[in-house]
């Protein structure tokens, strides 16, 4: 019984280690930007790496607001990210109610396009947007960033809605339809509560997904007032090729803000609406 | 019950008709666009006038530079390594946090090790690039204070790749991780149990009894993380721009710069195309997979 107890205590033991080499592994570099975008740069650019600062400087901070257009690129993504989510929560859920209530022809074949749109790669779709909305004056606009990602969200988020809604049982709409409810307080009165959890799951795939989109937005934003947050970024890193990492670091945990989060709200739904959109799709 | 059946078409038709409409207008017309394009020789620095109908010609073009094929050989290479490399760390995490020995950190853990995964790729980008900076890095620091040489990770052509694949790892893992964390929940402990009380070694009750339980979950991880990384662009066009050379463009960003650095937006949409065929094709095979898996 002994030997019982010591195998436990070298168990917790190996396990604490094995806790502290995979923590630092997948921490260490976010610290490591948090700290560097506090240090002056006498204190970036030296060869022994500094790794516990006494003072804050916020200096790099005070110059990216000063310098660039941050505030700008945070506030687009917010209205941009926002916009396509309630856009598309308001249609997929619309949708999936629609496909899970009433039975036609030619249902399965509008599920597989659905499917089928869902797996296009978002570059055969870059180049003719930049294309068309050249011609209809929607480049550089936010409207017209936000349309091209409801685009990108929507067979997900539709695809998502109709394994939610498929689990409210038919004979809930059959005793409102007695009770004489219409179709339209039938979805606004019925359903959308009962699945009020998995729209939420859509909510933060949708948001995160437009939140952090690069490629699509490079092509299709041009001037600083239209940018979104990662091209901005990304903008920030080009065009000055030296970038001192100290505002750069800063810029990276402005950005990394609404992601932690994110991730300590949500990481439950996000698994949940991972796997449902794997597993049913 | 006549009108009955009109009032549902009709609603039917409210609620389905927007979302159909609008993924009408705003994906297939551009989708029917972009093949249109491709059939056409067509450069968007050029006058309009010098756009002309070449058939399946820029396809064969596509097909035949040794810049495509290099970049699907790197994507492929990239993904293989990138999956086994999440799995690998992936089952790991999943397992120790998984234990019930320090339940507390375990919950704290748990939330730390998924920001990597909320991060936007860009941040992902910027935050290795100073990692990876190599007079100032970290790494480079921590080469040097073991005896080591530097490493020039961004201008030699295996280090760059393996910086990609790192960052990738980095990035991805804890969705696995937590994918998998929810498959370990499945297995059943009165079987561990069990097998603990019949003497199975921990590798013995692994192999046995977890394993067979969460297949169809890693299954599920290599087809999702496949998928996925196949398509990468953000973080190679961040991180290394396709540097040095070419040895780190992707499918992805190979065709995006055919588009819009070279401005054939018609051999770009014909590669763009060609890039579509090989993910229907890998989404057939691991469907396929999955098939052969269920029975």
């Amino acid at each position: 019984m002994k030997s019982m107890k010591k195998k436990r205590i070298l168990q917790s033991i190996g396990l604490g280690a094995a806790f502290l080499v995979l923590g630092v592994l997948f921490i260490f570099p976010l610290y490591w930007t948090v700290i560097t975008s506090f240090k002056t740069s006498s204190q970036v650019f030296v060869e022994k790496p500094v790794l516990i600062l006494d003072t804050l400087y916020l200096d790099n901070y005070i110059e990216i607001f000063q310098k660039s257009h941050v505030m700008t690129f945070f506030k687009n993504s917010l209205l941009i990210a926002g916009g396509t989510t309630l856009l598309s929560l308001i249609l997929a859920s619309m949708a999936g109610f629609g496909l899970c209530r009433y039975g036609f022809k030619g249902k399965k074949t509008l599920q597989n396009s659905i499917l089928i749109i869902r797996m296009i790669p978002a570059l055969v779709y870059t180049i003719p947007y930049y294309i068309i909305y050249n011609k209809l004056h929607l480049l550089d606009t936010l409207a017209g960033l936000i349309m091209s990602y409801i685009s990108f969200a929507l067979p997900m988020a539709i695809w998502l809605a109709i394994s939610f809604f498929l689990d409210i049982p038919s004979e809930i709409y059959e005793s409102a339809e007695i009770d004489g409810c219409s179709e339209f307080k039938m979805y606004t009165r019925i359903a959308l509560p009962l699945v009020k959890a998995g729209l939420a799951v859509i909510a933060i795939l949708v948001f995160v997904g437009a939140w952090n989109e690069f490629g699509l937005a490079l092509v299709l934003q041009s001037s600083d007032a239209k940018k979104t947050l990662p091209i901005g970024i990304a903008s920030m890193v080009q065009t000055h090729k030296d970038t001192p990492s100290g505002s750069l670091a800063a810029a990276g945990v402005l950005a990394m803000i609404p992601a932690v989060i994110l991730s300590m709200a949500t990481q439950k739904y996000i698994v949940k609406g991972t796997m449902a959109g794997a597993v049913k799709g | 019950m006549r009108k009955l059946n009109r009032e549902k078409r009709r609603a039917a038709i409210c609620f389905i008709g927007p979302s159909v409409l609008f993924l009408f207008i705003f994906s297939v017309i551009p989708m029917l666009y972009s093949f249109g394009i491709s059939l056409f020789r067509y450069n968007t620095a050029m006058a309009s006038s010098s756009i002309k109908f070449v058939g399946f010609r820029n396809y064969m073009k596509v097909l035949t530079s040794a810049d495509f094929w290099d970049s699907t050989f790197w994507t492929f290479g990239f993904a293989v390594s990138a999956v086994i490399l999440n799995l690998l760390l992936g089952l790991t995490l999943a397992v120790v946090l998984n234990t019930r020995l320090l339940p507390r950190l375990s919950r704290l853990l748990k939330i730390i090790f998924t920001m990597p995964m909320m991060i936007a790729p860009i941040v992902t980008a910027t935050i290795w690039k100073l990692m990876f900076s190599p007079i100032y890095g970290l790494l480079n620091g921590i080469l040097v204070s073991m005896g080591l040489d530097r490493v020039s990770w961004f201008s030699e052509v295996v280090p760059a790749r393996i910086a990609i694949i790192i960052v990738e790892v980095w990035a991805t893992t804890p969705l696995c991780m937590l994918i998998l964390m929810a498959a370990l929940k499945t297995v059943p402990e009165e079987l561990l149990e069990a097998a603990r009380i019949d003497g199975a070694s921990w590798w013995q009750q692994f192999r046995r009894i977890t394993l067979p339980f969460i297949k169809k979950f890693i299954l599920l991880i290599v087809t999702l993380r496949f998928m996925d990384a196949i398509r990468m662009f953000d973080i190679a066009y961040n991180l290394t721009n396709g540097g040095p050379g070419n040895a780190t463009e992707t499918l992805a960003s190979t065709i995006y710069k055919m588009a819009f650095r070279y401005y054939e937006v018609g051999e770009g949409s014909a590669g763009a195309y060609i890039f579509f065929l090989i993910i229907i094709l890998c989404s057939f095979l691991f469907l396929k997979l999955a098939g052969r898996e269920k029975s």
